[in-house]
């Protein structure tokens, strides 16, 4: 029981309490560009990778893809914009093919225009998505965490009740 | 903190490893059934699905697609496929299969559960066209030797013959004539009739108006017996024009008995259908057979190329393709090895497939498929679908052999009927096929064995003995059966030599049927001519006759009129005689012709001195005692004849007494 409980007690403590503020924001940030990317493709699962080997907080980045994901159908138009624009610039068009020719890159589809303008759009968006999140997780950040706190499901995980006992006994 | 970090990524990675590891063949498994559903429309049964990465390479095991049209059969199965992508390509997101191979490949096995999909759209309804194969069959029939019958009655068909050609057209000459004639007689009537009113109406009035009357009588008399005598010699000219048109029938009917004769020296059974007889049966079923096959695998193809079309994605995609650009997907080399069904029998194949892509034109050369079966009906199979142009082309060249002997025959047992055994058949057959249009033929030869004729009683021994005797020296047989047209209705033509062989043979066996045959079609032919100059002649014999005799009639009349009406123009006028013409005259009615009659005997009676009975009574006697001989009145001379009989109604007129008013008064 020890050996399941506590991998889980871990990973809870991992997404859910021991962050700081940063670490949420840049979360929140990647989360977004996640989001923004068509799944299907090399691009998004590489993305994934890079993202989970950071410290950033992947509950965030999790809750944020998800949600982005569902909004993100309604900015095609604009993605689509964005990377025809882009993929179609002359001046690159040596850039791309050396880059389509390159062993695995057609698997990202980045030569795809939704693909593409969604990548640089969720790139761009990095940067403001964490300066503006930063003070709202600094603020909210220390209330959430006790409120998550409070959940009795984080209380048998966390094992609070386990160690209020077992610290009384050894009181 | 250490612990709190590695502890999720080591979860995201060993979920991602185990999705790669026991979730990926899952899935492609699940896929690659839906996809094969979709193309072929029946159950797909995947029994395991296989992946490896290092080498790229993917496996299917007991594979079993179900026919959609054959419930409880596979159209195919096999054991294991494999193929091996081409790591470099597949990198570079093109699936080109260096090598692959399908073992154990069978088809049209039974299976457990009838293989249909549930499906919920309504089935689409079959073509209600007949085949052309069931048509071609249902043309061939039975009666192989029923040809000759039909070439004889075609030949006494009256359409053919120039008897009833000129027949015909004599008929409807002479009945248009004869109509004019008859039209003709006919309008004389009205005219006889106007003249015999006129004369009668003559007779009415004075003497001068009489006079005028009967002079135009006579004129009308004069100029209807003229024209009656004119019609009667149009009538007596015809003679000549009818007696030469039987003469040209006669002549039609010698030609037409020549031209029966001649055709029937000709007459032997139609080569081409004896062969269909023979053979169609066998060639016919073998064509729709490969054309049924042809048929199925172009649709499966059109399935196949809709399923294999990439979804389309929203956006657009970019070629960045820089250098030596090729297909997305390329077979280059597929080995297959298994068994088909040739004539019912499982006979083991091996077949290589190449160049099979979703772009042909980018590739450049066309996909080949050779297969080679052994056995005891050993097959060579070249197919190549070249798709490089426009315009897809197929071409299919087969050699295939069959050492088991073929029974074939024409004809029903018990009625005449071909009977032998095909040994050693060699096909050979090409087929291209170019959209929908089929182009091709296909070849047989063999050695002829067992060759047989029989047939029912009614045919003499000798004759039998006489065809097999002909067909003992046929040893080969070989057709060319001759496709075009389109694959749903295509165009056969099938040549041999052994229908114009069995011709010969069957025509030298039934010389003394012939002779027969030929005997009794000229009687039918001179019958024919004989009923036709018959017909002719009852029909207008009877109305010539009687036109004659009516315009005999006529012109009697018109000229009786004549000789009374120019004995009164004469002056020398004999009263009696005159009546006496009158009174026999046609053109008075037997009842005036009594009276007249009845009449002229009272006026004798009283010019000869006698006095009728009633005319007596009504005299008063004479005063004193003269003794007068009743009934005898004094005979006085003066103006009337001094003869008995004497016509007094011919006299000047003067006013008539009434009878009833006695003559002398007390």
């Amino acid at each position: 029981m020890f050996l399941i409980l506590r991998p889980l007690r871990l990973l809870f403590k991992a997404l859910v309490i021991e962050s700081t503020p940063t670490q949420m924001s840049y979360g929140l940030a990647l989360g977004v560009l996640l989001g923004l990317v068509p799944k299907g493709n090399l691009l998004a699962i590489v993305l994934g990778f890079c993202v989970a080997a950071t410290r950033v907080n992947l509950a965030i980045v999790a809750f944020a893809a998800v949600a982005v994901t569902f909004a993100s159908s309604w900015l095609d138009s604009t993605f689509d914009q964005v990377g025809v624009y882009v993929l179609g610039q002359p001046s690159l068009r040596s850039f791309w093919e050396a880059v389509y020719d390159t062993p695995m890159m057609p698997w990202t589809d980045f030569n795809n225009s939704i693909v593409m303008g969604s990548f640089i759009c969720g790139l761009l968006l990095i940067w403001p998505v964490h300066r503006v999140s930063r003070p709202v997780f600094q603020k909210y950040s220390e209330s959430l965490a006790r409120h998550l706190r409070d959940w009795r499901i984080t209380k048998i995980l966390l094992g609070a009740e386990w160690a209020d006992r077992f610290g009384s006994v050894d009181a | 903190m250490r612990w709190s970090f590695i502890i999720p990524r080591f979860i995201i990675v060993g979920l991602l490893w185990g999705f790669l590891v026991y979730g990926v063949d899952p899935l492609l498994r699940y896929s690659t059934v839906q996809s094969v559903q979709t193309v072929t429309g029946a159950k797909v049964d995947v029994a395991k699905l296989q992946t490896t990465y290092f080498p790229p390479s993917f496996s299917i095991k007991g594979l079993a697609l179900a026919s959609v049209s054959r419930r409880g059969k596979n159209m195919a199965e096999f054991d294991e496929f494999h193929v091996k992508f081409e790591p470099h390509a597949l990198s570079r997101r093109r699936f080109v299969v260096e090598d692959g191979h399908i073992d154990g490949l069978r088809f049209d096995t039974d299976r457990n559960d009838d293989g249909q999909l549930e499906m919920t759209e309504e089935p689409e309804p079959e073509s209600s066209e007949p085949s052309w194969v069931t048509e071609k069959l249902t043309e061939l029939g039975d009666e192989w030797l029923s040809n000759m019958e039909a070439q004889i009655k075609t030949q006494i068909d009256p359409n053919n013959l120039e008897t009833y050609r000129l027949g015909t057209g004599v008929y409807e000459k002479w009945d248009a004539h004869f109509r004019e004639l008859v039209q003709r007689g006919k309008d004389f009537e009205p005219r006889a009739n106007a003249l015999k009113t006129d004369f009668e109406n003559a007779k009415k009035g004075d003497t001068l108006s009489q006079i005028e009357q009967y002079l135009a009588v006579a004129q009308e008399a004069e100029v209807l017996a003229r024209d009656a005598q004119a019609f009667r010699i149009d009538l007596t000219g015809i003679k000549p024009e009818v007696r030469e048109d039987f003469q040209l029938l006669n002549a039609a009917r010698l030609r037409d008995q020549e031209k029966v004769k001649h055709t029937l020296q000709l007459l032997k059974p139609d080569p081409r259908r004896i062969s269909e007889a023979l053979l169609g049966n066998t060639m016919y079923l073998r064509i729709q057979e490969i054309l049924s096959w042809v048929e199925l695998i172009r649709e499966y193809q059109h399935r196949l190329q809709d399923q294999i079309e990439p979804p389309r994605r929203p956006g657009r995609d970019f070629d960045f393709w820089a250098g030596n650009s090729s297909p997305d997907f390329l077979l280059k080399s597929m080995r297959l090895t298994g068994t088909i069904s040739v004539n019912s029998e499982s006979v083991p194949f091996k077949a290589v497939l190449s160049d099979v892509t979703e772009d042909p034109v980018l590739l450049g050369r066309p996909c080949v498929m050779k297969l080679v079966a052994t056995g005891s009906r050993p097959l060579n199979l070249k197919v190549t679908y070249d798709a490089t142009t426009e315009t897809p082309v197929a071409e299919m060249l087969a050699d295939f052999r069959d050492t088991n002997a073929i029974p074939i025959r024409a004809g029903k047992t018990g009625k005449a009927c071909l009977q032998a055994v095909l040994n050693d058949v060699s096909w050979q057959s090409r087929l291209v096929l170019v959209e929908n249009r089929i182009e091709g033929h296909l070849a047989i030869d063999s050695r002829l064995d067992e060759m047989a004729f029989t047939a029912d009683k009614d045919l003499r021994p000798e004759i039998v003995e006489g065809v097999n005797e002909a067909f003992s020296h046929l040893r080969t047989l070989n057709a060319l059966v001759q496709i075009s047209g389109t694959l749903r209705e295509p165009h056969i033509e099938l040549d041999s030599d052994v229908g114009e062989q069995v011709a010969e043979g069957v025509k030298v066996a039934f010389a003394h049927q012939l002779d027969i045959a030929k005997a009794k079609v000229m009687t039918e032919v001179t019958e024919y001519a004989d009923e036709q100059i018959q017909m002719l002649t009852s029909r207008f014999a009877g109305e010539y006759n009687k036109l004659l005799e009516d315009n005999q009639e006529l012109i009697s009349k018109a000229k009786e009129v004549q000789t009374l009406v120019a004995s009164l123009r004469s002056g020398s006028v004999d009263p009696r005689s005159l009546v006496k013409q009158v009174s026999n005259s046609s053109l008075i009615k037997d009842k005036d012709r009594a009276k007249i009659d009845g009449g002229m005997g009272q006026v004798d009676a009283v010019l000869g001195g006698q006095i009728p009975p009633s005319l007596q009574k009504k005299i008063p006697a004479l005063p004193g005692n003269l003794p007068l001989q009743p009934g005898i009145l004094p005979i006085q001379s003066g103006n009337l004849p001094q003869q008995l009989g004497s016509f007094k109604s011919l006299l000047p007129t003067r006013p008539k007494q009434k009878l009833t008013e006695p003559k002398t008064k007390p």
